[in-house]
């Protein structure tokens, strides 16, 4: 046994005894009560029993006058050591024998009874007839003295006390044995418990001894320990993570007075933890809010959250721009609700949003008028390059028509070589004259207002074709696939764009093929699409913006002649009419133009457009 | 066999000895300590007959002490009786006044008839005879019996007169 029994051991034991020693206690009590109550009834039985076997044998002496054998007869009483007396009296009342034979006169019954059994004196008296063929011949008296209950009664006390220590005895030793294996398990987890509590060390773990409930109750706490460990190794992760954070992390009640400040809110705010926790939060650090007070409270009971900015007061006097979230904590129903706060310093965020506000404010500005002035520079440009090639055509007709008149009028006096630089002189200025054409069409198309009007595409293209015959058999084959869109366009920007791109088609081809363009259309959205497919030489891909850039031919002029403007010329144009153009095409497959302006709507066909500059 | 007896002739008194009242009522109480086979009665409510041979002894006694009594439910009645050959009959016999010589004579001539043999004696070395004596030692009467005589003639002895009764044989 353990020198110093814990409660719990104390108890199971002192349940274990109590019961054992009550069970005990009562089946003795039954049991005695039992005998006290049970020992008249069996004593008359046996009495009565006795007294016939006595009356019966002594039927005979009393019939014969043999006092000697009824003596004899009576003596054999001396096995009932209880019964204290007895007296056989004859047919007229006189006593005939007496046990013992020295009877003490006081014995004598003093009166001779009929048949019964009476309790007296301490003693049952028992009177039986002594009867022959169905005749009284005498009477017997029996005399039994209770010495023998009380003897038994004390027999059985001091017994029932015996079994009792003995079973006492047994309980403590059974008991000490039993209670160990309820105990056990339990002082298991109270020990636990303390240690727990003592050291915060969740790692312990209860051994499991039962399988019972006990056992049940050791997993369970182990598995509560197991997620209290968890919880705990969670918990010191987030309180790392919160003191890691640089956004200012509070909690406040209902009354915004701080109960936790984090390391961000130390930092942001300069204010630490223990000045600030018990205080109000907006009296700390005098908040402005955006909107009242009582309206957040409202929101944060309604939507559980609030979120805002603040203009907060640093401990050195600082102000600050906040961004900050609220939450309203669904705190346990008997605590009351807390705030959970995170504050972001916002403030840098604030001055660059400023600054950049200010600056962007400035670009704009700085981009209009630069705008402006490239306009007009612009403007300028076109005017000067407009006026120059005009201006330059007169010289040019000059030259090419004194070349002209110098080969006719004195070809016959030159010999070859002079005639061979008279030629070059001659086509040089045909080439010049082509590419001021170009440019005073560029330059035409880039500028002025014009009015886009329904155009009929398969009309204009017949004219030219017609018109240009490199455009048809045997040169060139132009197929339209008729019928043909009608959209929203100028005539003469129209006829540049459709020409040029033919003049590509057809020049761009290679040795010894015919070239072949097919024309058509497709509408999408609101717009016509006008395909030119070609079987010419085809265009890379890299090259596909640059070809409609200004002297942005790809291949050398000598082998297909051209002065490089045309596709921008066509561009310029397109731009002007609200269209757009571009091109697909394979190396080997030929290319595809297509070129996208506005489908006709009758309901604005009339409508002016205007069309930016550039 | 006629058999003669002599008889004792008692001196006559008015007045019978408390001796032979006793010896009276001792001997049809033996009546209910003994049982006769079935066929020593003729019918079942047949008396059990008490018959006194030669001179009677106990007067008016016998018949006053048997007055009311019953044995084994059956009524006693008294015969008197001089000749044995008139005796075969009773279920007790008491032999009055004979001596051993005659007695033995009387009883042999019952045979092992069912009667009970019964008389007086001096001492136990006469009691022989009889299945039952009476002797008298020091004013008291006591009892003889020969158990083996009443089992020769089918008669069973209660257990409690044997007893109460001194027993006699080898």
């Amino acid at each position: 046994m353990a020198p110093r029994q814990t409660s719990i051991q104390k108890r199971v034991r002192a349940v274990i005894l109590l019961a054992s020693v009550v069970v005990l206690f009562v089946t003795a009590a039954a049991f005695v009560t039992y005998e006290a109550i049970t020992f008249r009834t069996r004593l008359v039985r046996n009495l009565s029993t006795l007294a016939s076997v006595i009356a019966d044998n002594s039927a005979a002496p009393l019939a014969f006058k043999n006092k000697a054998v009824a003596e004899e007869i009576l003596s054999a009483l001396k096995a009932e050591p209880d019964i204290e007396a007895a007296v056989l009296f004859d047919d007229n009342g006189g006593v005939f024998a007496t046990y013992p034979k020295a009877l003490p006169p006081a014995l004598l019954p003093r009166t001779l009874e009929g048949a019964g059994h009476h309790f007296r004196d301490g003693a049952l008296i028992l009177f039986q007839p002594v009867l022959q063929e169905n005749k009284v011949v005498g009477s017997l008296y029996l005399r039994n003295s209770f010495q023998g209950l009380y003897a038994q009664l004390w027999r059985y006390a001091v017994i029932v006390l015996f079994v009792l220590l003995g079973a006492f005895g047994a309980a403590l030793l059974l008991s000490s044995v039993l209670q160990s294996r309820i105990s056990e398990p339990i002082l298991a987890l109270t020990q636990a418990a303390r240690r727990i509590t003592a050291n915060r060390d969740y790692s312990i773990r209860v051994p499991k001894l039962t399988e019972d409930e006990l056992g049940v109750l050791t997993d369970a706490f182990n598995r509560m320990l197991l997620e209290t460990q968890e919880n705990q190794a969670r918990l010191g992760e987030q309180a790392r993570l919160l003191d890691l954070s640089t956004d200012a992390i509070i909690v406040c009640d209902w009354q915004g007075t701080v109960l936790f400040w984090n390391n961000g809110a130390e930092e942001l705010y300069g204010w630490s933890r223990s000045e600030a926790i018990g205080k109000r939060k907006h009296e700390l650090l005098q908040t402005i809010f955006s909107e009242p007070l009582e309206e957040i409270a409202k929101i944060l009971e309604r939507a559980g959250r609030w979120a805002g900015e603040l203009i907060q007061t640093r401990r050195d006097g600082a102000h600050m721009h906040v961004s900050t979230r609220w939450v309203r904590d669904p705190a346990p129903s008997n605590t009351p609700a807390r705030i959970l706060i995170t504050d972001n310093d916002i403030t840098l965020q604030k001055q660059a949003e400023d600054l950049m506000r200010s600056e962007a404010k400035r670009l704009d500005a700085l981009v209009e008028q630069r705008t402006a002035t490239l306009q007009e520079t612009i403007g300028e440009l076109e005017a000067f390059s407009y006026s120059i090639s005009h201006d330059m055509r007169a010289p040019l007709r000059a030259m090419q028509g004194y070349a002209k008149a110098l080969l006719s009028d004195y070809g016959s006096k030159l010999d070859a070589e002079a005639k061979h630089y008279l030629d070059r002189i001659f086509r040089a200025a045909n080439r010049l004259d082509l590419l001021i054409q170009d440019v005073l069409a560029y330059s035409r198309v880039a500028k002025g207002e014009i009015e886009l009007h329904p155009i009929d595409l398969e009309r204009l293209i017949d004219d030219i074709v017609s018109a240009n015959p490199e455009f048809h058999a045997p040169q060139a084959r132009v197929v339209v696939e008729k019928p043909l869109h009608r959209m929203l366009g100028h005539d003469a920007y129209l006829t540049q764009c459709v020409t040029n791109l033919l003049s590509n088609a057809v020049k761009f081809v290679p040795d010894g093929v015919v070239p072949e363009i097919h024309i058509r259309t497709e509408a999408i959205d609101g717009q016509v699409r006008v395909w030119f497919e070609d079987n010419g030489i085809g265009i890379d891909p890299l090259h596909y913006e640059r070809i409609f850039q200004i002297f942005g031919q790809v291949y050398p002029e000598k082998k297909y002649g051209g002065t490089g403007i045309g596709l921008a010329i066509v561009r310029k144009a397109a731009q002007r009419m609200n269209g757009e153009v571009g091109v697909e095409s394979n190396v080997d497959g030929g290319s595809r133009f297509w070129l996208i302006l506005k489908e006709v709507n009758y309901d604005n066909h009339e409508s002016r457009v205007t069309p930016g500059r550039g | 066999m006629v058999i003669c007896i002599s008889f004792v002739i008692a001196p006559a008194s008015a007045q019978v000895s408390k001796e032979y009242q006793l010896k009276a009522v001792f001997l049809w109480r033996l009546a209910q300590f003994t049982e006769w086979p079935s066929d020593a009665f003729e019918r079942a409510d047949s008396p059990i007959v008490i018959c006194v041979l030669g001179e009677n002894p106990f007067d008016g006694a016998l018949n006053a002490a048997v007055e009311g009594e019953t044995a084994h439910g059956r009524k006693m009645t008294i015969q008197q009786h001089r000749v044995i050959e008139q005796a075969r009959s009773c279920h007790i016999l008491y032999i009055a006044g004979a001596g051993p010589r005659q007695a033995r004579a009387l009883t042999a001539s019952l045979g092992n008839r069912s009667v009970l043999t019964v008389r007086d004696v001096d001492g136990p070395a006469s009691a022989y005879d009889t299945m039952v004596s009476f002797i008298t030692e020091q004013n008291r009467i006591k009892l003889l019996i020969n158990p083996k005589a009443a089992m020769a003639a089918r008669l069973v002895l209660d257990p409690r007169l044997l007893r109460s009764a001194e027993i006699i044989g080898e």
